[in-house]
């Protein structure tokens, strides 16, 4: 019996192991997928330029911030985000076991915690000019080109179409000349961004405020928080193009993974791990003595 | 601590495993449901009797470990789809657009792994929290802390507390009949063959317990007229049912605040009423009742200190359910840690169980087969 | 104390009342003997004591029985409890807490007992039935015999001044039986408690009897009276009865001490005769051989190290206190369980490696309880099934069964057949398939005195095919009548393994009461007394 007993105490703590080991191995997220550079500027046979707008509902109407990704067509709705946080160097989504986004941008800092209370982030397609409350799984469905896709973090919300929208007008933000999902077998004759000034400032959203020039020259310390990098403006359409190329440009100047990373291993890195490991060694100390006091007993 | 052996308070015991199992139901972390796991199996090990029942935590272990291979299983089959490190895939099958969202196979990635792990152990913690209760005292001990108006109850629940074990010998008994008799007792045609005897035999002993129970005066009433005790029943139910509703709405975050803390509190009151009314007309006493002393106060206590801990760390803003996606070193939460250590000191502040005597005494006092 | 007036009761669906106009009173202080044989509604006239018979059992009972003054037609079962006392056939059944202190409070918590008083009378209650050494102990760890006496000690701690005892011996080896006996007929005279216990085996309580209520079954009316008087007109009667009669004396001896006291003369007369050499075919081919055999359930040895050989055309009785391994041993021969260490073969093949089919074929076991064996509706079934399983012919196993004990009525459901035909049934079901080696355990529980002589005719039977017989049982009387070798167990160890008669006649335990009244003549059984005065008369 008590041979029997102590197999399993052993199994089950292997199991915790196993479960603490996969995770040491697999630290970063491998997720970091390849985000295609460039504002949306003039569309790219094979590519689609999606439209993320992001609204953690504090604040004022700034919070609301637009950027503009390019991921390859046809792409399922989960690399937007990704490609987003990898754009903008900031912490890649984190996901519930359920599936269910839990942070963008690290925001709520609770992380999955709030999940039972009501408190979510809400997705709404502003594809039509007008943001519709979304309840199909945003990650699975495929993308096309000049999709406005618009996340709003619900304090106790419904669930429903009720819920507030991201502060931002969606039909300002999405690129004119879009393909939407025909895309033509050739490219036109269309040159930069010259056919449609308006449709380069989404992902612009030109940084109405000072913050935003430190992030112009590319430097990393400035990169990392998102609300400064490419803080968000109303997306005013007609804004001067040149001023939003250059935040964006300072973002793609810093490799994303390395981003993705520093946002993930935070800031307290070493004396975390050590904390860790002091309390795996008192599970296999504590482990080991029980395991030891059943057989003895026996 | 040694000096004087005897049985805890089964409250005290029961106290800590549920504060430890809520403990566990708050967090995801994999360090601290396996802190909470081997603290409690550590106690265990310490202070369990040999009586039989004590041996029931190796049972909740295996369940355990069964828990969480099939939690990792269907999320292999069924599960979410969650992105990432994508370490194989099984052929999916498409669902029709209502069903959109529900997934039946495709790429099975480390993320989503190791969040059904995670989740499983939570699950396995909890039921080893109350493997470690059942083991450290004995279910029928609990029974007799009952408050003496939900005695009644008891008839129902003795019943069905011996119903499992007697289940459990009856399909032995059948099995080895079955390969008597010369049939296959193994297999899917060997189980349903038995199925039906050992329901039969389980049945026959619960009726004949029920008998002996009654015979042995359990139930006793006083003299306490029909008319009321309808009342007092019904009075109980309403109240049961109101503390339904208001435990209903203070869970779910979306209800009317109606439906909250009044239906709550006139439940228990209703409850409270009920059960001292009935209790009022109930002749009965305890023999030997467990006393409450500093240890009962230690042991509840400790097991308390973590939940409290928990529920501290996670209002102060610590991570207690880290997400699926991305994967990521598992975070220590100094405070959440540090409480459920404090619920290892009944390993050591416990009274042992009294000693069972020698077996050897006496040749006739064997252990029976 | 205990009254019935005009009582008749009969069980829902059932064609014929089970007691039919049951009137008499048995008076307080008395230790009282129900005897019948089985199925004849003992069971049913103790329960109506406190009322379970009607209120759990349905059914219509008219007349009254009174207990103490009350009636149980107007107060149920739980408010009788501090008068009567009820323990039924299998007192781990009735079990419901899981310590024996408890257990034993149980009933004064449900009184209502002050907290002091349920104390003291726990401890006077386990001094008087030797349990203090087991206050702590778990239920489950308990012997046959220890439970039994914590299930009397359960209902005693209420202060009945009524016990009912529904067969309290018949689980337990001779030594344990002693104990619990001893123990009834201390409450009887210490404390004046009116005792009604219903026993098959009269040879162990007869002696202790103050008066018998005779339930003959079948609708015949009950009598009550003087044990000497009721014996001597009763079929069922303990092996010493017997004896008294074959002797002639008057009035018939009722324990060993009156018979030793009448017997000096018989002595004298058989004293130039030998008893029979049992005709032991200690020349059979080996059917079955254990060697070194060592089995344990966690640290506890069940058995270890025992050395068995069976041989063909023999009854090996194997005996032991409760617990002493013999059940442990059956289910190795019949390879229900794998040996821990060391061999069990059975015709040169190891049981517990052969699938189901072929096992039956060289070895059947009839369990304690048999009624695990039949799981279908009717007797025909049973027998049917049985021809399935073995792939006999058609009608194999209901030939047997009316070899057996003809007369069963095929449509019967095998629940409702008496202990015996159940037994008969079982076996059956077991030698269709022909096995060389057949295995009882406890053959004899809850078989009346003309049951038992059935089935050592059945066991003569097999022995004299060729079968090897290997018996499990306490029952002395009938290890006396049949067995040729006796394997004592103790402890998991084979302390004695002889010719029945050597074996079982010097022991103190398990002599049967004929040797015990001859002695030091080694006359076993009541027969051999009777051939021998038969052959003696011819003489003449």
């Amino acid at each position: 019996m008590s041979g029997v007993l102590a197999w399993f105490l052993l199994g089950f703590l292997a199991l915790v192991s196993m479960a603490l080991a996969s995770m040491g191995a697999l630290v970063v997220g491998a997720s970091a997928a390849s985000a295609a550079s460039g504002p949306c500027a003039a569309p790219v046979i094979g590519q689609a330029r999606v439209v993320v707008v992001v609204d953690d509902g504090e604040g004022g109407a700034d919070h609301a911030v637009a950027t503009c990704v390019v991921v390859p067509r046809g792409s399922k709705g989960s690399l937007v985000l990704a490609a987003r946080a990898a754009r903008l160097g900031t912490a890649a989504p984190s996901h519930a076991g359920s599936g269910l986004l839990c942070t963008i941008d690290s925001f709520p800092a609770s992380q999955c915690a709030d999940t039972g209370s009501g408190s979510y982030w809400a997705n709404f397609s502003g594809t039509d000019g007008v943001w519709n409350y979304s309840s199909y799984n945003p990650f699975i469905r495929r993308v096309c080109d000049g999709d406005v896709e618009g996340w709003r973090y619900v304090v106790q919300g419904t669930g429903a179409a009720g819920d507030p929208q991201p502060r931002l007008d969606p039909a300002s933000v999405r690129p004119a000349d879009a393909w939407g999902c025909d895309e033509p077998s050739a490219a036109p004759a269309s040159g930069g961004g010259a056919g449609a000034p308006g449709s380069i400032d989404a992902a612009a959203a030109s940084g109405s405020s000072a913050d935003a020039s430190p992030t112009a020259d590319g430097s990393p310390s400035g990169s990392i928080d998102p609300a400064i990098g490419v803080a968000g403006g109303q997306g005013r359409t007609g804004s001067s193009g040149a001023s939003a190329n250059d935040g964006v440009d300072g973002v793609d100047g810093v490799d994303a993974t390395v981003l993705a990373t520093h946002a993930a291993g935070g800031s307290s890195g070493g004396t975390a791990l050590l904390g860790a490991g002091i309390v795996v060694a008192i599970i296999v100390v504590l482990g080991a003595a029980a395991l030891v006091r059943s057989r003895r007993r026996a | 601590m040694s000096a004087s052996r005897r049985m805890l308070h089964p409250g005290a015991w029961w106290i800590w495993a549920i504060a430890l199992a809520a403990t566990a139901l708050r967090t995801t972390d994999a360090l601290l449901l396996g802190l909470i796991a081997v603290v409690v199996a550590y106690v265990v090990s310490a202070r369990r009797t040999d009586a039989p029942w004590a041996r029931s935590f190796g049972s909740f272990l295996r369940l355990g470990v069964i828990v969480i291979v099939i939690r990792v299983v269907f999320q292999m089959l069924f599960g979410v789809r969650i992105e990432g490190t994508t370490l194989f895939t099984i052929p999916s099958v498409t669902l029709p657009s209502w069903a959109a969202g529900v997934s039946l196979g495709g790429p099975v990635t480390a993320e989503a792994l190791v969040d059904a792990a995670r989740q499983g152990l939570r699950l396995a913690v909890v039921l080893l929290c109350f493997g470690a209760a059942s083991s450290l005292c004995s279910p029928y001990r609990m029974l007799r802390a009952l408050p003496s108006a939900l005695y009644e109850a008891g008839v129902a629940i003795t019943v069905a507390l011996t119903f499992a074990p007697q289940a459990i010998i009856a399909s032995r008994q059948v099995r080895d009949a079955r390969r008597l008799r010369g049939r296959a007792d193994r297999g899917v045609r060997a189980w349903a063959g038995s199925a039906m005897p050992v329901l039969e035999g389980a049945l026959d002993r619960s009726v004949a317990l029920a008998a002996s129970m009654d015979a042995r005066g359990y139930g006793r009433r006083g003299a306490i007229p029909v008319a009321r005790r309808r009342g007092i029943s019904a009075l109980m139910l309403l109240g049961l049912c109101l503390v339904a509703v208001g435990a209903y709405g203070l869970l779910d975050a979306t209800a009317p605040a109606v439906l909250r803390l009044p239906p709550f509190i006139a439940g228990a009151v209703a409850l409270t009423a009920s059960l001292m009314l009935s209790g009022r007309g109930v002749e009965r006493t305890r023999y030997r009742p467990d006393p409450w002393r500093s240890p009962e106060w230690i042991v509840s206590l400790s097991g308390v200190a973590a939940l409290v801990a928990i529920v501290i760390a996670g209002r102060t803003g610590a991570v207690l359910e880290p997400p699926a996606s991305p994967l990521a070193v598992p975070q220590l939460v100094p405070v959440a840690a540090a409480g459920i250590l404090v619920a290892l000191l009944p390993a050591w502040l416990a009274p042992r169980p009294p000693a069972p005597l020698e077996p050897t005494l006496d040749p006739r006092f064997e252990v029976a087969a | 104390m205990i009254r019935f007036d005009h009582v008749s009761f009969t069980y829902p669906d059932a064609p014929a009342p089970t007691l039919v106009d049951v009137d008499f009173t048995v008076p307080e202080g008395e230790l009282c003997l129900v005897v019948g044989e089985t199925g004849s509604g003992k069971s049913t006239l103790l329960r109506a004591v406190n009322g379970l018979v009607p209120r759990f059992s349905g059914g219509l009972l008219t007349g009254t029985v009174t207990v103490g003054g009350r009636s149980t037609a107007l107060v149920p079962p739980r408010e009788l409890a501090d008068v009567v006392g009820l323990v039924g056939q299998d007192p781990a059944a009735g079990f419901v807490t899981d310590m024996v202190e408890d257990e034993l409070a149980h009933v004064m918590e449900n009184l209502g007992v002050a907290p002091d008083i349920m104390r003291r009378r726990v401890e006077d209650v386990l001094d008087l039935l030797g349990l203090h050494e087991l206050r702590n102990r778990p239920l489950s760890t308990l012997s046959g015999g220890q439970q039994q006496r914590v299930a009397i000690g359960a209902v005693l701690t209420a202060g009945p001044r009524v016990l009912v005892l529904d067969e309290p011996t018949s689980a337990l080896d001779p030594a344990a039986a002693e104990e619990v006996l001893a123990a009834l007929t201390r409450l009887v005279h210490d404390l004046g408690i009116t005792v009604l216990v219903a026993e098959h085996r009269l040879e162990r309580v007869v002696q202790y009897a103050d008066s018998i209520v005779y339930v003959p079954g079948d609708g015949a009316p009950v009598v009550i009276g003087d044990p000497g008087r009721i014996l001597a007109g009763s079929v069922v009667v303990p092996p010493i009865v017997e004896l008294g009669r074959v002797a002639g004396w008057s009035p018939l001896p009722l324990s060993v001490r009156d018979a030793r006291r009448a017997a000096a003369d018989l002595r004298e007369r058989l004293a130039p005769l030998t008893p029979p050499v049992p005709s032991a075919p200690a020349h059979g081919e080996i059917v079955a051989r254990v060697t070194g055999l060592h089995a344990g359930y966690g640290p506890v040895a069940a058995l270890s190290d025992v050395e068995l050989e069976v041989r063909a055309g023999e009854v090996v009785a194997l005996m032991g206190r409760n617990g002493a391994g013999k059940s442990t041993l059956l289910s190795h021969l019949v390879g229900l369980r794998a040996p821990q260490r060391g061999e069990v073969r059975v015709r040169g093949e190891e049981p517990h490696r052969l699938p189901a089919r072929s096992v039956i074929r060289s070895v059947g076991l009839v369990p304690q309880d048999n009624g695990v064996l039949l799981y279908h509706d009717t007797v025909a079934a049973e027998c049917v099934a049985a021809d399935r399983d073995g792939d006999l012919a058609a009608g194999t196993t209901r030939a047997v069964l009316d070899r057996l004990v003809p007369g069963i009525d095929h449509r019967a459901h095998p629940r409702d057949l008496s202990e015996g035909q159940r037994l008969a049934l079982a076996l059956a079901i077991v030698l269709g398939a022909e096995p060389a080696l057949v295995l009882l355990d406890e053959p004899t529980r809850g078989l009346d005195y003309g049951a038992k002589q059935r089935l050592i005719a059945m066991l003569e039977g097999l022995a004299a095919e060729g079968r090897a017989v290997v018996m499990a049982t306490h029952d002395v009387e009938v290890v006396a009548a049949v067995a040729h070798r006796a394997v004592v167990l103790a402890e998991g160890e084979v302390v004695a393994d002889g010719p029945a008669r050597d074996v079982v006649v010097h022991s103190p335990v398990f002599a049967p009461q004929i040797a015990k009244v001859l002695a030091p003549e080694t006359w076993m059984t009541v027969g051999e007394v009777s051939d021998a005065l038969a052959t003696l008369g011819e003489s003449r």
